[in-house]
C-alpha cells in the first residue's frame, strides 16, 4: 500500500463515516432517552431522500434549502409518529416496553415502506448531483457533492451537540436519559421530551437521506442498509451512548473504506461486522458502553 | 401548607398506606418516623405524585394535588429529595443544579440560588465541573438536597438523608436541614429511621406503623413517650 492509497482510504473513510455518524446518532438518541430499539429509523432516512428529491428536482429549491426541507419533513413526521403510535403504546402498557416498542417500530417500518411504494411507486428517484465539479484533495478527485454532504453532516452533528450540551431543552433531554424519576421531580414533562427526542432523531435521519441523494437515489426500501449500518455503530459503541456514535461512525467508515480498497466491493459489511464481533467479544457492552443490563430491566 | 386527608395508596393490588392523615404548617419542621417497610417512603412518593392514591386527598396550599402529574406538583413549589437522590450521574454538578432550577425562568434568581447552595455546601462548589456519578456518597446526598433547593421550593420533602452515610456526615446533613428551617424559614417534611436524632431536631413528629399513623405530637413529648422509648429508643 503506497502513500497515495493511504490518503485515498483515509479520505473516503472520513467522508463515509461523517454520514454514518449523522444517521446513527438519532438511533442512539432514541434508544438512550426513550428505550426504543427503533427499526423504523431507516424509513425516516428514506422519507428525507424523497422530501429532498421533490424539493430539489420537482420544486427546484436551492440544495441547502432542499436538505433543510427534508430535515423539517423528518421532524414533523417523527412528531406525528411519536404522538400517535408511541404515546398510545406508552399509555396502555407498563411492562415489556422494549420488546413491544420494538415490534411497533417494525410495524411502522413496513407501513412506511409500503405507503411510499403506493404513493410514488418503485421507481428510483435520484439526481445526478446537487453541486457540479470536483476538487483534488491529496491527489484524489472528490466531487464537491460528496464534500458538501459531509459538510452538512458535520455541521448538523455539531449543532445538535451544542444543543444537547448547552441549552436548557437539550439538557432536559439528557436528564431524561440519565434518570426519568429525577427528571420528573425537577419538573420536566416526559411526554414533551419524548416527542422532541423522536422528532429530532427523525430529522437527523432525514437530513442524512437528503445529503446522500445524489449517491443513493430515493426508493421505498432504501432505508434498510443505513438502518443496519446505524445498528452496527450503536452496538459497537454501546447502546444509547450518543457521544460515542461520533467515534463509532468514523471507525465503521474507515473499516469499510479499508475493506473496499483491499477486498473489493461487497465485502465491507462482512469486515465491519467481523470487527464489531471481535470488539464485543472482549467488551460486551460496547466500546464506551455502561452496563446495558439496567436498560433492559427497566 | 400540606395536608393529607385519609390517604390510601399502594403498588397495584398491594395497599401500603391505610387512611393516612397528617398536616405540615408553613415554617414547620415535621418528621415521619417508623420501622422499615411500613410506608414512610411510599407516603412521600404519594405526596410527590409518583404513586397514585386510591382514596382520600392531598391538599397543598389549598390546591388539590392528588394524582396530579409529578412535574406539575413540582411547579406548585414542592420539592422531593429521594433517598437515592435520582441524580443525573453522567452530568456535572453544575448541570445537575441548573436542571434543579428547570421550572424557574429568571436567570438572576437561578444564579443566586446556585450561590446560596454553594455557600451551604462548599464541597459542591469545589466539585462544580465533576460528574455527579463520580462523587462520594456524602457529596451525592449534598447534591441531591442542593438540587432540591434549586427550584426555590415552598416545602422540601426529604427521604432518609442519613441512610448509608458515616455518622459525622449524618450530623452535617441534619445541621443543614435545621439551618434551612430555622434561618431560611423553609418548611421541611422529613422521613427518617434515625428516631432519636430526628426527635431532637424537629418540631412535630408522626409515627407510622403498618401503614397507619399510630402516634403524633410534639417531638419533645414523643421523646418521653413509653411506646417510642421501648420500640425506637431502646429504653425501658
Amino acid at each position: 500500500m503506497d502513500l497515495s492509497a493511504t490518503g485515498d482510504i483515509l479520505l473516503s473513510g472520513i467522508l463515509r463515516g461523517g454520514l454514518f455518524v449523522l444517521i446513527a446518532m438519532g438511533l442512539s438518541l432514541v434508544f438512550g432517552v426513550m428505550n426504543i430499539p427503533n427499526f423504523a429509523h431507516g424509513e425516516f432516512y428514506m422519507l428525507g431522500a424523497y422530501f429532498s428529491y421533490y424539493a430539489y428536482a420537482v420544486f427546484g429549491l436551492n440544495p441547502i434549502l432542499a436538505i433543510m426541507a427534508a430535515g423539517a419533513g423528518g421532524f414533523v413526521c417523527g412528531a406525528i409518529m411519536e404522538r400517535t403510535a408511541f404515546r398510545s403504546l406508552r399509555v396502555r402498557q407498563k411492562t415489556n416496553w422494549v420488546m413491544n416498542s420494538f415490534l411497533l417500530t417494525v410495524g411502522l417500518s413496513i407501513v412506511l415502506q409500503n405507503s411510499a411504494q403506493a404513493l410514488v411507486g418503485t421507481k428510483f428517484m435520484g439526481i445526478s448531483q446537487y453541486w457540479q465539479g470536483s476538487v483534488a484533495i491529496m491527489g484524489m478527485n472528490v466531487s464537491i457533492d460528496r464534500l458538501a454532504g459531509f459538510g452538512v453532516a458535520m455541521a448538523t452533528v455539531l449543532l445538535f451537540w451544542i444543543f444537547l450540551t448547552k441549552t436548557k431543552t437539550g439538557n432536559s433531554i439528557r436528564a431524561v436519559s440519565e434518570d426519568e424519576s429525577g427528571a420528573m421531580l425537577v419538573g420536566i414533562n416526559l411526554n414533551r421530551v419524548y416527542t422532541l427526542t423522536f422528532s429530532i432523531a427523525c430529522m437527523l435521519a432525514g437530513i442524512a437521506g437528503a445529503a446522500l441523494l445524489s449517491i443513493n437515489p430515493a426508493y421505498p426500501t432504501m432505508g434498510l442498509a443505513p438502518l443496519y449500518k446505524s445498528w452496527f455503530i450503536v452496538i459497537l459503541v454501546g447502546m444509547g451512548n450518543v457521544g460515542g456514535t461520533i467515534i463509532g461512525g468514523f471507525i465503521v467508515g474507515m473499516v469499510e473504506a479499508l475493506s473496499y480498497y483491499n477486498l473489493g466491493a461487497g465485502w465491507q459489511d462482512v469486515i465491519s461486522l467481523l470487527v464489531i464481533i471481535i470488539i464485543l467479544l472482549f467488551k460486551p457492552s460496547g466500546l464506551f458502553g455502561k452496563d446495558v443490563k439496567g436498560v433492559w430491566e427497566r | 401548607m400540606l395536608e393529607l386527608k385519609n390517604v390510601s395508596a399502594g403498588y397495584g393490588p398491594l395497599q401500603i398506606l391505610w387512611g393516612i392523615s397528617l398536616k405540615v404548617d408553613t415554617g414547620e419542621f415535621v418528621s415521619l418516623v417508623g420501622p422499615n417497610g411500613v410506608g414512610k417512603t411510599t407516603c412521600l412518593k404519594t405526596i410527590a405524585g409518583m404513586i397514585k392514591i386510591t382514596e382520600g386527598e392531598i391538599l397543598f396550599n389549598g390546591i388539590d394535588i392528588s394524582n396530579m402529574y409529578v412535574p406539575d406538583i413540582t411547579k406548585q413549589g414542592l420539592s422531593f429529595v429521594t433517598e437515592g437522590g435520582c441524580l443525573f450521574a453522567g452530568m456535572t454538578v453544575h448541570e445537575n443544579l441548573r436542571l434543579g432550577a428547570y421550572i424557574l425562568k429568571d436567570k438572576k434568581q437561578i444564579a443566586e440560588l446556585e450561590g446560596f447552595v454553594f455557600s451551604l455546601f462548599p464541597r459542591l462548589a469545589e466539585r462544580e465541573k465533576q460528574l455527579a456519578g463520580t462523587l462520594s456518597g456524602g457529596e451525592r446526598k449534598m447534591l441531591s438536597i442542593a438540587r432540591g433547593l434549586m427550584s426555590a421550593p415552598k416545602i422540601l420533602l426529604v427521604d432518609e438523608p442519613s441512610l448509608g452515610l458515616a455518622p459525622n456526615l449524618v450530623d452535617d446533613v441534619f445541621d443543614t436541614l435545621v439551618t434551612l428551617n430555622k434561618e431560611q424559614g423553609l418548611t421541611i417534611f422529613l422521613v427518617e429511621q434515625n428516631v432519636h436524632t430526628t426527635l431532637e431536631i424537629t418540631d412535630r413528629t408522626y409515627v407510622i406503623e403498618q401503614g397507619r399513623i399510630c402516634l403524633q405530637g410534639k417531638s419533645g413529648d414523643l421523646l418521653n413517650n413509653d411506646h417510642v422509648k421501648s420500640c425506637y429508643l431502646g429504653l425501658t
